[in-house]
């Protein structure tokens, strides 16, 4: 279906910045940024199947703005005494929101309406529990698939006695962090040296993939998946009907119910994390040149050493699926050695 | 230490605007146009072929006519979660029953199975407005075309007619440029969508061809006898009790006001629908099209001869008896994504088939008591059957060996029955001619009881999961020449054959009279000719308990409703059937049964086994339009229940 007067996006972007040198060691920069873009090219929404049309029109209708800051500070100083030390860390905070986007009349449902909420908002259904037994999912509003005992319970916002796409909801923060930040130092003193850097994230969600992490299902092709410690330590059976447990009932067949997009499986995905930590120890030249050697230096140093997270089943940066491969932790020993 | 502080600051401040540069602004050459689709007869008769590409598949998945009825069960190996989810449809209907989140079988919304027919609407519009643009295309070649167009699109308005009840009519194609109001649509009262169907037809029908003229280019395409067929099935829908004065639906009243529900019955509808159809009969004649008769160079007897009859009536590739079929989809493929419909249905005889055949669709015993006696009557009105012991194991005497294996181990119900139940259904105990055993005295012996090679419950997917399979959709000289190496006769599967107008011709006359007339026994009678029995009243007189029934209106209506169920089983029709009967109801609700496929001993086989569906209410009739469509256009009505 052609549309003649389709266009480019077009975008107004204000930059504001400043860079600041401090008492002569150290050295901030800051970032200010305001986006409007407008003319977004977007489907039609509002085109009925009945007009015949697959691939849906599109036109420039949709309207967003994002704006954001920068920080990064660098500092360094030798004392007189012998110790020296040099910091720098970063931050970036932005935020985004559609000012138009076009979508179907919600009015009689505003929670379905994108206005107004972040871009990559994600949408899903509000899970109260775990349902007690097979009686109360019968008596419940139709939800997915068969529906028993244990398996999630979602709320039917609009009241109408099935649970649709209508009763989704904006859950939790965009997947993409709102707020990253990274920081780190150096200090020495005579030939002791100690670095580390640390790095994070704040203001996302993510979450727990039950398709591809549910326990004893093959998944698309491949092999049936192994069962999580975790999910085997706290999961719904008829001995144990605890209708908070992490994992519902248990099945074969992957569920088209648990495994929708719900609160149930949100989870923080804020952390700090401790990437770098480096001490080493380089000999006086006195020594070393005797041997013939410009300069020795021994180090430690390790990498991934820990992660500070509200999530504790696996790796939070592996996102949703903890059956892939993890993020490694590295320790290395060296010498380095200057001829 | 001196503190010396410098402060250097540097702002920048850069606003910039981006915006469309005229030079940027320019449209590419060679971008295909619509002039570009019909700028000669070749691009024209692409454009064609576009019209006929989204036609529902019967005789595969993907049509509900075929797959979600009572007649056939399913095998729940396809709800293994390591196949494709595409696979599921028919089984999770069955299951779960429909929704209107993704709509099952949704030919609406082009999802979950069902094919985009409202582009194909979109599609013969296009074509019927821009086909004049061809130039070297002559003014009786482009009428033709432009009527089979025509037929196509009243051939899907009626297909979702079917399904969803009202439906707004596509006249015309909305431009890109249409206003959102244009858009939002409204559904149409049936009557109005079936008068605007009816008119497609009468314009096209005239410009029409009897026959397709070259079978090898041309098979499938519309002819006048096609066009005939759909409008005569078309006006038996309109005056079926489901669209005729339905007070199920009185409430269905739009935001205009408009109802979309007629709620008095209006008699003479059957009386329109009698003449359609009794034309639609003679422009079949007209053109060549008869009753199909098996012949064959087999040395075989009548008895064999009858049977086998059966299933080439719809495995015959293109005979007489086709009035509109579809030639390419019931593929020998072994493929398990586009596995041949045959592949799908027949059973496994030796160790050499067993990694080819999947029974995906079976039959439910309900199929098994359907057909006639040997005397051409229902079984429970047979005096000389002894229905009471029909769940009562026997022995086949020698005298059915024809049909079953003498001295084999069964229940009466699979014995004196019509040659059409042998035809149409493999059953423990009975024979199975052809794949690859063409001589009358060495058929297959059948035996579906636990671990049997041929036809049992072995291995975990390739089995039946009732007791039965569908004789009938595939062809006797389809075989292996080797171990897994099938070679298929594929065959084109009938939307409209000729016995079905026949019967539908039967039932329309029947209603539209007070009572039945010599002509109502007609038809009817010509074809249990065909499937060896004698006529309706014959039959009755001599050989039911109710010897009077075929003289009256009720007792014709029930004749006729069961003669179609028998003939036209497993064709795709008995969905539709029951839909329009509005029997869908009552005949859904009935349990699944079949037999105990894990049972090694006749006794343990022959205990009945009930399979679970989902309760079947009124709104599964009515299928549901999605509630996204619903958003985007808020003049539709959704149906009710949904």
């Amino acid at each position: 279906m052609e549309n003649r007067d389709i266009t480019w996006e077009t975008s107004r972007k204000l930059n504001l910045s400043a860079e600041v040198g401090l008492f002569n060691m150290a050295n901030l920069v800051v970032d200010l940024y305001k986006e409007h873009r407008y003319n977004i090219l977007m489907n039609r929404a509002f085109t009925p199947n009945t007009m015949g049309v697959i691939v849906l029109p599109q036109a420039n209708v949709g309207e967003a703005d994002s704006k954001g800051i920068d920080i990064s500070l660098e500092a360094n100083k030798n004392f007189a005494n012998g110790w020296f030390v040099s910091s720098r860390g970063n931050f970036t905070y932005a935020e985004s929101k559609y000012i138009k986007y076009e979508e179907p009349d919600y009015s009689a449902f505003p929670w379905r309406s994108r206005i107004g909420l972040p871009i990559g908002q994600q949408f899903g259904f509000v899970a109260e529990r775990l349902f007690i037994d097979d009686e109360e999912a019968y008596n419940s509003p139709q939800q997915f698939g068969d529906v028993l005992g244990g398996d999630i319970k979602y709320k039917d916002i609009d009241r109408d006695g099935v649970i649709t796409d209508l009763d989704q909801v904006p859950i939790g923060y965009p997947t993409t962090p709102r707020m990253t930040y990274g920081f780190g130092f150096s200090l020495g003193y005579k030939g002791v040296d100690f670095s580390s850097f640390f790095q994070g994230s704040a203001k996302s969600s993510f979450w727990i993939d039950a398709a591809t992490t549910a326990p004893f299902v093959a998944p698309a092709t491949g092999q049936k998946n192994q069962l999580i410690q975790a999910y085997a330590d706290n999961h719904w059976s008829e001995d144990n009907r605890d209708l908070k447990a992490l994992w519902p009932r248990l099945n074969d067949i992957a569920s088209t119910n648990n495994t929708k997009v719900s609160t149930w499986f949100m989870r923080n995905g804020a952390f700090l994390r401790i990437k770098q930590v480096e001490l080493g120890y380089t000999f006086r030249e006195a020594l070393t040149t005797r041997i013939g050697i410009e300069k020795i230096r021994m180090y430690v140093n390790g990498t991934n050493l820990y992660n500070f997270s509200k999530f504790k089943l696996w790796d939070v940066e592996m996102g949703g699926n903890g059956l892939g491969y993890p993020l490694q932790q590295v320790y290395n020993f060296g010498i380095q050695c200057s001829l | 230490m001196k503190l010396a502080i410098k402060l250097v600051l540097i702002t920048i401040v850069s606003i910039s605007f981006f915006g469309c540069q005229k030079y940027l602004d320019v449209v590419p050459d060679n971008i295909a146009t619509i002039d570009d689709a019909y700028k000669d007869r070749v691009s024209a008769q692409r454009a064609l072929a576009t019209c006929y590409n989204q036609i529902p598949r019967n005789g595969t998945r993907f049509d509900p006519g075929f797959a979600a009825g009572d007649d056939i069960w399913i095998h729940q190996f396809i709800d293994d979660t390591s196949l494709d989810r595409w696979r599921q449809y028919y089984r999770e209907l069955a299951i779960n029953g429909n929704n209107v989140t993704r709509p099952l079988y949704s030919y609406w919304h082009n999802i979950e199975g069902g094919s985009a027919l409202w582009k194909a609407i979109r599609d013969c519009n296009t074509f019927i407005a821009n086909v004049h643009k061809a130039r070297d295309l002559d003014s009786y070649e482009r009428e033709e075309w432009i009527a089979e167009a025509k037929t196509l699109k009243a051939y899907y308005h009626f297909y979702l007619m079917q399904l969803y009840g009202p439906i707004p009519i596509a006249r015309e194609n909305l431009p890109a440029t249409a206003s959102t109001e244009e858009l939002m649509v409204y559904r149409e009262p049936i009557d109005e969508v079936v008068a605007y169907i009816v008119q497609l037809l009468d314009e096209a029908m005239p410009n029409l061809d009897l026959q397709v003229n070259n079978m090898v280019a041309d098979a499938g395409r519309i002819t006048r006898p096609a066009a005939a067929a759909i409008k005569a099935k078309v006006l038996v829908t309109a005056a079926s009790p489901l669209f005729n004065g339905n007070l199920d639906y009185a409430t269905m009243v739009d935001k205009r006001g408009v109802a979309l529900f007629n709620t008095v019955e209006d008699p003479n509808k059957w009386t329109l629908a009698a003449q359609a159809t009794k034309e639609a009969i003679d422009i079949a004649h007209e053109a060549g099209i008869k009753l199909y008769h098996h012949q064959t160079t087999f040395n075989v007897s009548d008895e064999t001869l009858e049977v086998m009859q059966v299933s080439q009536i719809v495995a015959d590739k293109f005979n007489e008896e086709r009035i509109w079929s579809l030639s390419d989809f019931n593929s020998s493929s072994t493929n398990i994504q586009n596995l041949g419909l045959e592949l799908q249905t027949i059973p496994r005889l030796h160790s050499d088939h067993a990694n080819v055949v999947y029974q995906w669709f079976v039959p439910t015993l309900k199929m098994a008591e359907l057909f006639y006696s040997k005397n051409g009557v229902p079984i429970e009105e047979d005096p000389d059957y002894t229905y009471d012991d029909r769940m009562t194991l026997t022995f086949v005497p020698q005298d059915q060996s024809p049909y079953m294996q003498p001295g084999y181990r069964t229940i009466g119900l699979h014995l004196y029955r019509e040659p059409r139940f042998y035809g149409s259904l493999g059953v423990d105990g009975g024979w199975w001619f052809g794949l690859g055993r063409t001589n009358e005295s060495d058929q297959w012996p059948l035996d579906f009881k636990f671990k049997s090679m041929t036809g049992g419950m072995i291995g975990n997917q390739r089995y039946t999961t009732t007791g039965y399979y569908i004789k009938k959709l595939s062809n006797f000289m389809s075989g292996y020449t080797g171990k897994d190496t099938y070679v298929g006769k594929p065959f084109d599967f009938p939307l409209f054959r000729l016995a079905d107008l026949y019967l539908l011709y039967t039932e329309a006359l029947n209603e539209s009279l007070s009572a039945p007339t010599p002509e109502v026994y007609e038809y009817i009678d010509l074809i249990r000719e065909r499937a060896g029995l004698d006529g309706v009243v014959e039959s009755w007189a001599q050989h039911s308990k109710y010897p009077q029934k075929p003289t009256t209106k009720e007792g014709m209506r029930e004749i006729v409703r069961q003669e179609r169920n028998i003939e036209l089983a497993f064709e795709g029709q008995r969905f539709w059937d029951l839909r329009r009967w509005k029997k869908s109801i009552e005949y859904m609700n009935q349990p699944v049964r079949g037999w105990n496929i894990q049972g090694e001993t006749p006794q343990e086989f022959y205990q009945v086994i009930t399979h679970n569906r989902s309760q079947y209410t009124l709104r599964d009739i009515l299928w549901p339009i999605m509630q996204d469509e619903i958003l985007r256009n808020k003049n539709l009505v959704q149906n009710p229940g949904w």
